[in-house]
């Protein structure tokens, strides 16, 4: 059994930093949040991903590690693009270290769009995808088009998971839409970008570094499940579109070794890389029945003050989406939250807290659930 | 057409060409799915450097099997509608077609687009190997690609000892360029023969005022595959059908028309004048771009196969695929009659011409690179 000793993340933002430079304040925080020094870390685990656009372009991270941290030491790197983050938690769990460092940084703002989405673009298939025009967008645009037709899920729902995002990232420090409001017409007149996905039911691409601790002692919080499952890496190879099997497979393995279900989750942090895939993981986890999505959203069930607040922190939507630190920019979140440290958006009573992170186009999918200890 | 590999005892299928199942190790079947339906639609508003222009459509289609893929189109297509591809026959049509892991698919695709004859021909498959190169490297044609066409050739019934490759280097030791591009081992492999032109009778033979020293080896054969690289060049603008075949000279008539840039830039038109009726395959599974045609260019990536009776259409394709410009060489055979060099009159079938621009780099030159 692990337990989470320290937490830390920067801010994730369109700044001008380099990799090393988050990843040490990230990791200075979860240091400082477990009230211990770097001579405690038996270990590391580090993703990142290979961008070609930045004026970074060193790929031995594990050295990095060392060098940044002044220490001779056993670091793993899992990459897992967009997964990153909950495949490294998911890999520190098992390698049965007395406290190991999971740190995550990735600089993806550094150029112009189009450069970008043709950067993301390598987490499909090259002759498959990538060759027929298939960017990220429009990968999930296929998935929220299937998804609307077989269950009447529609534009305005995904506007609604869209704006409840944006208006918990109001709340929340860390993200750049702090204090910026959105409103749902601006949500509902942004442009198509590729359709029926509009530009505010798509992430905002930041910078940004988080890291988590993890320790065989006891603390008050505990990863009371783990599960990761990896499905083929093109949507369309997939028998429905519509359904995320890898997320549904993750959870089950997660929810058979807490012993809990669907129903006991207090609070969820899910991969909102697009709106439609906020709807997906409500249906996947198995928060609601198949098709039954929208429903969450249009009833506030998944709002702040709702039964189950989903992306208190703003999501991927609104608290940006730095490739590989948004899986455990979750277990941040969700490890304030049953804290009680999260200010205006705290939420009340929480003892479960689920998180859903993928990788690629629902390819590498972890969930963890998180029990809060005692107290 | 879409593909997959399939293991019927298994029930798996895969997107890639593997030869044996992993859970019965038993044999894969190729499973080619032709019918075609729309299932899917997004338009995309979103340039990325791939996919510069927009809007763009990627249309989901579905097969007979089930099996569905993603499609780049221009084209406005409603969920239900039927995706086909047409063939032609008309003489300057160009055929474009992606690879999808398989060779032989995208050669025969190719090739079936434009109507290509080859029943009972003697054919002299010409490549570009114009120095030692490593098939990597992207500067020579892709034995990929010829395996392909030999596959397809043996199965449309031409005999072995009808197929020749031929090709004269023009930079160093024939023997070792033949043999580091992949295609000694390849003639080996299916018992065609491997000639070096060089080496071979030359016939004078006079047109439009040049006298051209043409191996007679290409002169007998009733065909002529030519299977250029396509590549940005820095003397021509771009190389693909019409120069490759420069190279079916004698070595002294290539030196007296590389003295003058402008003759030469005709005597390509010319000389594909006097050559009997030949169709092309134009090797993009790689592809050259910025300074080429040799190792001051760099790989482009493009994945896919072109055809096209008509030498010319062929290259203007590429210059329109590349967003590049004009090619004078490619222009002045189209004045002379060597094919069409004007969009109006060139079909384009397979791909839609507009779903495949993309911008290549053009060979500009550089103060490193010392011009001759």
């Amino acid at each position: 059994m692990m337990y989470v000793k320290g937490v830390g993340m920067t801010k994730f933002g369109v700044e001008d930093r380099t990799t090393w430079d988050m990843a040490y304040e990230a990791t200075y925080e979860a240091l400082d949040d477990a009230d211990m020094n770097f001579n405690a870390v038996d270990a590391v685990v580090i993703t990142s991903v290979d961008t070609k656009i930045g004026p970074e372009t060193q790929r031995q991270y594990q050295a990095l590690v060392p060098s940044l941290f002044k220490k001779k030491l056993p670091v793993i790197r899992v990459p897992a693009v967009c997964g990153g983050g909950g495949t490294s938690l998911w890999t520190a769990l098992r390698l049965g270290y007395d406290n190991i460092l999971v740190l995550t940084t990735d600089k993806i703002a550094t150029c112009t769009t189009g450069m970008i989405v043709n950067e993301i673009m390598n987490a499909t298939d090259k002759v498959w995808e990538q060759d027929e025009g298939i960017n990220f967008i429009a990968e999930n645009a296929l998935v929220a088009q299937e998804h609307m037709l077989k269950y009447d899920t529609t534009s305005d729902d995904l506007a609604l998971v869209s704006f409840k995002n944006h208006s918990n990232a109001f709340l929340n420090p860390k993200t750049p839409f702090y204090k910026k409001k959105v409103s749902l017409e601006q949500i509902k007149e942004s442009p198509i970008l590729a359709s029926p996905l509009r530009l505010f039911d798509c992430t905002r691409n930041v910078n940004g570094a988080a890291a988590v601790i993890l320790t065989k002692d006891k603390t008050d919080i505990r990863v009371k499940g783990s599960g990761m499952c990896v499905d083929y890496l093109a949507p369309f190879e997939r028998e429905d579109m519509s359904t995320w099997r890898a997320t549904t497979i993750a959870a089950e393995q997660a929810y058979k070794e807490s012993g809990l279900e669907a129903k006991d989750i207090d609070i969820a942090e899910v991969h909102d890389a697009f709106t439609i895939l906020e709807i997906l993981a409500y249906e996947d986890l198995g928060f609601c029945k198949k098709g039954e999505g929208a429903k969450l959203i249009r009833d506030k069930v998944t709002n702040i003050g709702g039964k189950l607040p989903v992306n208190t922190s703003g999501g991927l939507k609104a608290r940006g989406h730095p490739i590989s630190p948004t899986g455990l920019a979750m277990i941040y979140e969700l490890v304030k939250q049953l804290r009680g440290e999260c200010r205006d958006r705290q939420v009340s009573n929480l003892k479960y807290a689920l998180a859903q992170n993928i990788g690629g186009a629902g390819g590498s999918i972890s969930v963890h659930i998180l029990e809060k200890v005692g107290g | 057409m879409i593909l997959r590999w399939v293991c019927r005892k298994c029930d798996k299928k895969w997107l890639y060409p593997i030869e044996k199942c992993v859970y019965c190790k038993g044999k894969i079947e190729k499973e080619i799915g032709k019918q075609m339906k729309v299932v899917g639609i997004s338009k995309v508003n979103i340039p990325c450097p791939p996919h510069p222009i927009v809007p763009y459509n990627i249309i989901l289609v579905q097969d007979e099997y089930g099996n569905k893929m993603p499609k780049k189109v221009m084209r406005e297509y409603k969920i239900g509608d039927e995706y086909r591809r047409e063939a032609s026959d008309d003489e300057s049509a160009v055929s474009i077609v992606k690879i999808k892991y398989d060779y032989y698919e995208a050669v025969k695709e190719a090739l079936e687009l434009i109507k290509a004859d080859i029943k009972d021909k003697k054919i002299l498959i010409k490549p570009n190997i114009f120095a030692a190169a490593y098939p990597y490297q992207g500067l020579t044609t892709n034995p990929k690609v010829i395996k392909g066409l030999l596959d397809y050739l043996i199965e449309k019934g031409v005999k072995k000892e009808n197929i020749t490759i031929a090709e004269q280097v023009q930079f160093g030791e024939t023997e070792k360029a033949f043999k580091r591009s992949g295609f000694s081992e390849l003639a080996k492999e299916y018992g065609v023969k491997l000639v070096d032109l060089s080496k071979t009778n030359f016939v004078e033979k006079e047109t439009d005022g040049f006298n051209f020293q043409i191996s007679e080896e290409v002169l007998v054969k009733d065909l002529i595959i030519n299977v250029p690289v396509m590549k940005t060049h820095l003397f021509l603008g771009i190389s693909g059908a019409l120069e490759n075949m420069i190279r079916v000279v004698s070595v002294k008539t290539y030196k007296e028309l590389e003295k003058d840039m402008e003759k030469a830039i005709k005597a390509i038109g010319v000389l594909n004048k006097s050559i009997d009726k030949y169709l092309t395959l134009g090797d993009a599974s790689i592809g050259i771009q910025g300074n080429g045609p040799g190792r001051y260019g760099e790989p482009a990536f493009l994945n896919m196969v072109l055809a096209s009776k008509d030498p010319v259409a062929l290259d203007k394709i590429f210059t329109e695929i590349g967003l590049l410009k004009d090619a004078k060489h490619v222009l002045v055979a189209g004045d002379l009659g060597v094919g069409s060099s004007d969009l109006v009159d060139i079909r384009v079938v397979g791909e839609e011409l507009d779903a495949c621009k993309r911008e290549l780099k053009p060979a500009i030159g550089s103060k490193l690179i010392k011009l001759r």
